[in-house]
């Protein structure tokens, strides 16, 4: 990920946040990512999890995907309208999910600004430091983009660093799921990336409105410029 | 948890309740508890049938968008990203029994 990239990601999400944070200060009211994520002791448990991530040293392949995992499920687990977040690993009908996240109702869509909403939310976690590139392929994404067609699921790919080719297929995924996929409502593609993560729970950044914005960002076809 | 929280909006209802909508921050206020705990506690009332949960939709203009409009806001003419919109929450109730015997249905 190139610093400048890098630094118009983090301009546009902190915009981003602060808009919202604009708006939603007008409705007393109102449910948001502000006072539905838990920032009880922020991000103490995450900075260890991180630390477990990037390690290159003591871990089997089965330890750095799991230490992975366990981050991706306490950030997630500290926004309150999912209901559960299971690290799952379990072979379904679409294959192995790593997350399976539910919502626990459909105001949870409404604050992760999805009118249109999937059938579930599931994620896809890669840690793999064995691979030269240490990088997602076009073969991984490809994967997803079925498991989410067949299921109907919005999912998360969580993972170092994508190929171009990589990107080019999320991009075409999200820009054309209507005619590839017969439950092609809400769903979407969103990558997530290892550095930015980590530089969410570096500087204290709402894991919630960080979620939004990527999914936003990835409706608008958007966020794979900033992971080049 | 989830049960004390119930109690404490049903203790808001029966003592506090004038009529009208409850907005979420009045129960947050009221039982001292995160915006989170609340919605959760409303959610297994509604369930029981004692309370409904309103959902109303808030474009950046502040005008309310009717539910079957979002994100289109007829007020303001412009079809608006859905993270513009500013979900909000109210509760009606429906049949928590007030004190003083006053029984309040829908």
């Amino acid at each position: 990920m190139k610093e400048d990239n890098k630094k118009r990601l983090v301009d546009d999400l902190k915009l981003f946040i602060e808009n919202k944070q604009y708006y939603e200060s007008k409705q007393a009211n109102a449910v948001n990512c502000n006072n539905m994520f838990d920032m009880g002791k922020l991000y103490e448990n995450e900075s260890q999890l991180i630390n477990s991530v990037f390690s290159t040293t003591n871990q089997n392949t089965t330890e750095q995907g799991n230490s992975l995992e366990n981050l991706m499920k306490a950030l997630f687990g500290r926004i309150k309208f999912l209901n559960q977040v299971a690290v799952t690993n379990r072979d379904t009908v679409i294959g192995q999910i790593d997350l399976q996240i539910t919502p626990i109702d459909q105001t949870a869509y409404d604050i992760l600004g999805l009118i249109e909403r999937p059938q579930g939310i599931i994620g896809e976690c890669k840690n793999y430091k064995s691979n030269k590139s240490n990088t997602v392929e076009k073969e991984e994404i490809e994967k997803m983009c079925w498991r989410c067609c067949k299921s109907g699921n919005l999912g998360f790919f969580i993972g170092p660093k994508f190929t171009s080719g990589a990107l080019q297929e999320i991009n075409e995924f999200n820009l054309y799921k209507e005619s590839i996929c017969k439950k092609h409502v809400g769903i979407l593609i969103v990558p997530l990336n290892l550095e930015i993560i980590k530089f969410i729970v570096e500087n204290k950044i709402n894991f919630c409105y960080f979620i939004t914005w990527s999914i936003f960002k990835s409706r608008d076809n958007s966020i794979t410029s900033y992971f080049k | 948890m989830v049960s004390e929280t119930k109690d404490c909006i049903e203790e808001y209802i029966k003592k506090e309740y004038t009529g009208g909508l409850i907005g979420i921050s009045i129960l947050t206020d009221f039982c001292q508890k995160p915006t989170w705990d609340i919605y959760l506690a409303l959610k297994s009332l509604e369930s029981q049938g004692k309370i409904k949960i309103i959902k109303r939709y808030v474009c950046p203009e502040i005008d309310v968008i009717p539910n079957d409009k979002v994100p289109f806001c007829p007020r303001c003419r412009i079809r608006y990203a859905m993270t513009d919109i500013t979900t909000t929450i109210y509760v009606e109730p429906i049949s928590i029994e007030k004190e003083n015997s006053t029984i309040l249905r829908r």
